[in-house]
């Protein structure tokens, strides 16, 4: 049995704000919260002059798979800024932009996360996704599997078939052993594929007779039928597009009253005609989010610097290429999605990025609701999640922002929200954007909170009036009840659980699929499939 | 009787729909392989195979005492090879690396190492080979032969399938070949260009030129005629989806990664006209699998040095022919590969001088010369695992049939259990 | 001895890959990867006949090969399948990028008299 004392307690689920309370962890759960006169732990943990939470959840990040793995092949000179040494506990490897998967792991426990979820699963390499998540310590995970512009659900519903549709993503999501719908992008991957992209919510896809207001909408219902935990994932269309606000709130609007999450929101909500006039719409997305229960969404905040965007959104990211002259590379995947990799640095004295800067801030401060929204840099595209804790700073601390503000162009001034805004965020809200909130929206009642029966997943800060060295690295990390982080350091190293779901639907669909599957696929419907045992410690959620 | 579907353990093609017929554990006929697949799963046979030190039957614990003193006393080992095996234990090769704080390599060494430095310098626009048999209408193969080094690549791949978007299958594509030699492929495809050697850097940068419209002052370049250059120009920026495909031709010639930066630049380019992709024709059946694994686990996907305690990568000082030809190295293990039947002699022949251990599943050349050889289940025919085809997907490999002999993971597994108790 | 300057192409053959299967001691495989590969027009012009034992020579070493006349090659360029043999004629210089020459190499056949 372990104890945690002196340790102000942050627990937005159990309404608890900053109390010092005891917490009692034994078996891998927190057993006890506050006084318990008949039990004996063998190991205290004095959190004196700490703050306590429970460890962080990552709802978006880019961490494991075919793309990533490009990424990291594609980028020598990012691995050699941040090299690490091995220890005797942990295996050495190279972080910044894109780590290594023993490090991904140990720095998201570091800095006191302890589950992640990879955003982007193609299923024609779903095991490759396993693989590498099962070389990722210590973090629990799941993956979202990619659906949006895949040739059957597209053939489906281009004739109507809704059902089929629905049976087919259960299936797929078994298969994959995916945790939810991901959707990049809709149709416009699909017309990629022979070089073009779609633009408006009702251009169907260049092959199939489907627009995306079609596929949003079919999604976000099937979604709700399946009883997922986690509702349908959304990277809209026209990404990083001058003007693209309003194709956002029509995407949302598509869902109807469905739940659905918009995915790092700020590359969305850009008004304008063009990168000379582009400024920020954050006003007009958020109003909608604001009114609008079924919705929920992840930030997208930049860091200004060098970073890797990676994205299933091959056109935007050829694009990228075209603005940038960086090198690119393009992974298309057959009858299903494409990825493509384009390293990107954000500067301050680029107006462009200035209002990129603001408005995933100005994003997450005109929320009304923390409960619906969440903190992400959508890793590595707006920056490293190494940079989670100066973003915490900037949400927290006017004058932080303030500061930002000062070196950013006076153009730029003039087309954004966020020197109006003096809304700061507190703990409590931080704990509920950063834990609370993510456990809620991925249906995972034992995390994201510290009440009896709770997953003891525990991180212990230093307090300190600069949340950004508060948040840089606990003192304390407990996964699953095993002390894995003292003094900021990885103290042990044990494997995490990989969650997938299993939803109930008509079974059939896979041999009414499998001839045409084995016509145009290139490998057996056997080998798309992924075993059990690519999982390190599967647990699948049910629906 | 009975019939098995099984992953073929050869070339980057990674074909997964074979059909084993055995009949009483004989292998009585194979179906949906190439002439390689059918020779490799007759000569499975392991049964004659023992550990042995320099040369002398042992038992495999004796073998592994001796291995483990090696890469005990070993001050800059090299452990190599990666390719033929699966990535379960090519994980494991990389944690014995991490844990000796020695060299790691695989074949991509002298195969599409070149391709890796070029990507890493430009990039790659690339797919799965799926998009080829659905989409492509032009089909290019540079520097390439794979008829002979990846047989039913055309057949199931890039040439004869009927496609979603391409019914018509053989019929509907333009299929060209670019080689120094009239190669079976040559033979097979529509049209022929016959280049000197050499020279294909400057082909691809005249055909750069051309593409954008640029008159150009000269006959021809590379032993073709800008005519004929200009042809082809046109017919890729007119096609709906071509593809290069490229190998040794390319990486092994005058230029090495700058022949293939100048090829992914021109696919690049074509772009802004139509859909254009590459793809590197790699060799080994997972060969995709080692890079991918040593990417993901140290960031660098070939050439790496643990020696400070963290992953190097530095192809020119780290890469296995290097290391050998300036006879740094002090002890070597090999697995999945056999460098001395395919390394210049003048690099391969410093590995009799040093402590060798051998992991493979037959009596290989390097085995001849090893101080220490460990026969292990080969991957995919006695043992299960995964692989990464030459476009990156993972297939699972079967085990087939018995073996005598431990997998080269499980080798691996008791190497670093008592290095780890000697430590 | 008569001795004429080439360019050596190695590269895979399908016989060689289905002999390396058999093992690279069988005589298949020790017969197709000591097979050097003359143009038509050049066996001509030199008098070599299908069969003809040559030695092939560089300044990174020897080896003898049986002639087998083809087609394929052009005038100028010989080609043997990857292997031993032909990896003695090959450098291990890199030039810094990992990848030894392995094709377009120069070498000198002498006719064994």
């Amino acid at each position: 049995m372990i104890k945690i004392v002196n340790g102000k307690v942050y627990d937005p689920i159990n309404n608890v704000n900053g109390k010092l309370l005891d917490l009692w962890i034994d078996g891998g759960k927190i057993v006890q919260v506050g006084q318990a006169a008949d039990l004996v732990a063998e190991r205290i943990i004095d959190a004196q002059g700490c703050i306590v939470m429970p460890g962080g959840i990552d709802i978006h990040s880019h961490i494991a798979g075919g793309k990533v793995n490009l990424g990291r092949k594609l980028r020598p000179e990012d691995h050699r800024k941040d090299v690490v040494p091995k220890t005797s506990v942990t295996r050495s490897g190279v972080g910044f932009s894109v780590p290594s998967t023993f490090v991904t792991g140990y720095r998201y426990a570091q800095m006191g996360y302890t589950t992640v979820m990879e955003a982007a699963m193609p299923p024609l390499s779903a095991k490759h996704t396993h693989e590498e998540l099962h070389d990722i310590p210590i973090i629990d995970k799941g993956a979202y599997t990619l659906m949006g512009n895949n040739h059957f659900i597209l053939k489906f519903l281009e004739q109507g078939e809704v059902e089929k549709a629905k049976s087919f993503v259960s299936w797929l999501l078994k298969s994959t052993k995916g945790y939810t719908i991901k959707i990049v992008n809709p149709c416009g991957v699909e017309s990629w594929k022979w070089g073009k992209n779609v633009n408006s919510l009702d251009q169907p896809a260049l092959n199939y007779n489907v627009t995306p207001r079609q596929l949003i909408a079919a999604f976000s219902g099937i979604a709700d039928e399946l009883g997922l935990p986690h509702s349908i994932h959304l990277h809209c269309n026209n990404i990083g597009t001058p003007g693209n606000f309003e194709i956002t709130i029509e995407s949302m609007r598509a869902a109807g009253n469905n739940r659905i999450h918009i995915a790092h929101a700020q590359f969305n909500s850009y008004g304008g005609k063009n990168w000379a006039d582009i400024h920020s719409q954050s006003q007009n997305v958020i109003k909608y989010f604001n009114e609008h229960p079924n919705v929920t969404m992840d930030a997208g905040q930049i860091v200004f610097g060098d970073t890797t965007t990676m994205t299933a959104d091959g056109p935007w990211q050829y694009r990228l290429y075209l603005l940038s002259g960086n090198k690119w590379v393009n992974h298309d995947v057959e009858l299903e999605t494409s990825a493509g990799i384009v390293p990107y640095t954000f500067r301050k004295k680029s107006v462009v990025n200035a209002v990129q800067w603001a408005i995933g801030l100005e994003l997450m401060l005109l929320a009304e609701d923390p409960w619906r929204i969440f903190m992400t840099t959508d890793h590595p595209n707006g920056g490293p999640f190494t940079f989670y804790p100066q973003i915490i700073q900037l949400l927290m601390s006017k004058a932080a922002r303030e500061e930002m503000i000062a070196e950013l162009p006076q153009k730029a001034l003039e087309r954004i929200f966020l020197p109006q805004i003096s809304r700061e965020y507190s703990l409590y809200e931080i704990a509920i954007v950063t834990r609370a909130a993510p456990s809620k929206l991925l249906g995972l009642s034992q995390k994201g909170h510290l009440g009896i029966g709770a997953d003891a997943d525990i991180a212990i800060y230093r307090e300190d009036q600069e949340p950004e060295k508060m948040f840089s690295s606990v003192q304390y990390l407990l996964k699953g009840g095993e002390i894995v982080v003292e003094k900021g350091i990885i103290a042990k190293s044990i494997p995490g659980k990989t969650f997938y779901v299993d939803p109930q639907s008509e079974s059939g669909i896979e041999d009414e699929i499998r001839e045409e599957f084995e016509k145009y696929y290139t490998i057996t419907m056997e080998s798309y499939e992924v075993p059990e045992k690519y999982l390190e410690r599967g647990e699948c959620i049910t629906c | 009787m009975e019939t098995l579907i099984v992953t073929c353990p050869f070339c980057g093609c990674l074909c997964d729909d074979v059909q084993l017929v055995l009949e009483n554990g004989e292998v009585k006929e194979v179906k949906n392989g190439c002439a390689i697949t059918k020779s490799l799963f007759r000569h499975h046979n392991q049964v004659d195979l023992s550990p042995e030190i320099e040369g002398k039957s042992v038992s495999l614990d004796e073998a592994l005492d001796r291995a483990t003193s090696i890469l005990k006393q070993a001050r800059f080992p090299l452990i190599f090879g990666l390719s033929m095996t699966s990535c379960e234990a090519i994980r494991k090769a990389v944690e014995l690396a991490d844990f000796i704080g020695g060299n790691i390599d695989s074949t991509s060494t002298f195969c599409h190492g070149p391709t890796t430095l070029a990507m890493q310098s430009v990039g790659e626009p690339t797919c799965t080979l799926g998009e080829i048999k659905n989409l492509a209408d032009l089909v290019i193969f540079w520097g390439s032969n794979p008829v002979e080094a990846h047989p039913r690549h055309i057949g199931r791949y890039s040439v004869s399938p009927r496609g979603l978007f391409r019914p018509e299958g053989r019929r509907g594509r333009t299929v060209v070949t670019v080689d120094v030699r009239a190669t079976p492929t040559a033979r097979i495809s529509d049209i022929f260009l016959q280049i000197h050697p050499h020279k294909d850097y400057e082909v691809f940068e005249v055909l750069r030129a051309l593409i954008k419209g640029k008159e150009l002052n000269l006959e021809s370049v590379g032993g073709i005629s800008l005519e004929t250059l200009k042809d082809l120009a046109f017919k890729m920026k007119s096609c709906k989806f071509g593809i290069i495909f490229f190998g040794m031709g390319l990486t092994m010639t005058r230029g090495r990664h700058l022949n293939i930066e100048a090829a992914i630049s021109l696919v690049r380019d074509l772009n802004q006209f139509t859909k254009f992709l590459i793809m590197p024709m790699r060799g080994h059946y997972n060969v995709t699998g080692a890079d991918a694994v040593l990417t993901w686990q140290t960031g660098y996907p070939y050439a790496l040095n643990f020696s400070r305690g963290y992953p190097q990568y530095n192809p020119g000082e780290f890469t296995t022919v290097d290391l050998l030809r300036r006879k740094e190295v002090d002890a070597a293990l090999i697995m999945a590969s056999d460098p001395m039947a395919n390394l210049p002699r003048q690099a391969s022949s410093y590995l009799e001088k040093i402590p060798m251990i051998v992991l493979d599943c037959r009596r290989s050349y390097s085995s001849k010369f090893a101080t220490v050889f460990i026969p292990v289940a080969a991957s995919g025919v006695n043992a299960p695992g995964t692989a990464y085809r030459m476009d990156g997907v993972p297939i699972q490999l079967k085990k087939v049939f018995d073996s005598p002999h431990p997998t080269d993971e499980q080798v691996l597994e008791r190497l670093l259990k008592r290095l780890r108790e000697n430590d | 001895m008569e001795n004429w300057r080439f360019l050596l192409i190695t590269g895979r053959s399908l016989k060689q890959g289905q002999a390396a299967e058999e093992g690279k001691f069988s005589p298949d495989y020790i017969s197709e990867t000591t097979t050097v590969e003359v143009s038509k027009e050049d066996a001509d012009r030199l008098g070599l006949l299908d069969g003809m034992e040559v030695k092939l020579r560089n300044t990174n070493g020897e080896g003898v090969f049986h002639v087998r006349i083809t087609q394929s090659l052009p005038s100028g360029v010989l080609f043997i399948p990857y292997g031993p043999p032909a990896n003695m004629l090959i450098p291990a210089e890199t030039g810094g990028t990992g990848m030894p020459s392995c094709k377009g190499i120069e070498v000198e056949l002498l006719k064994e008299k």
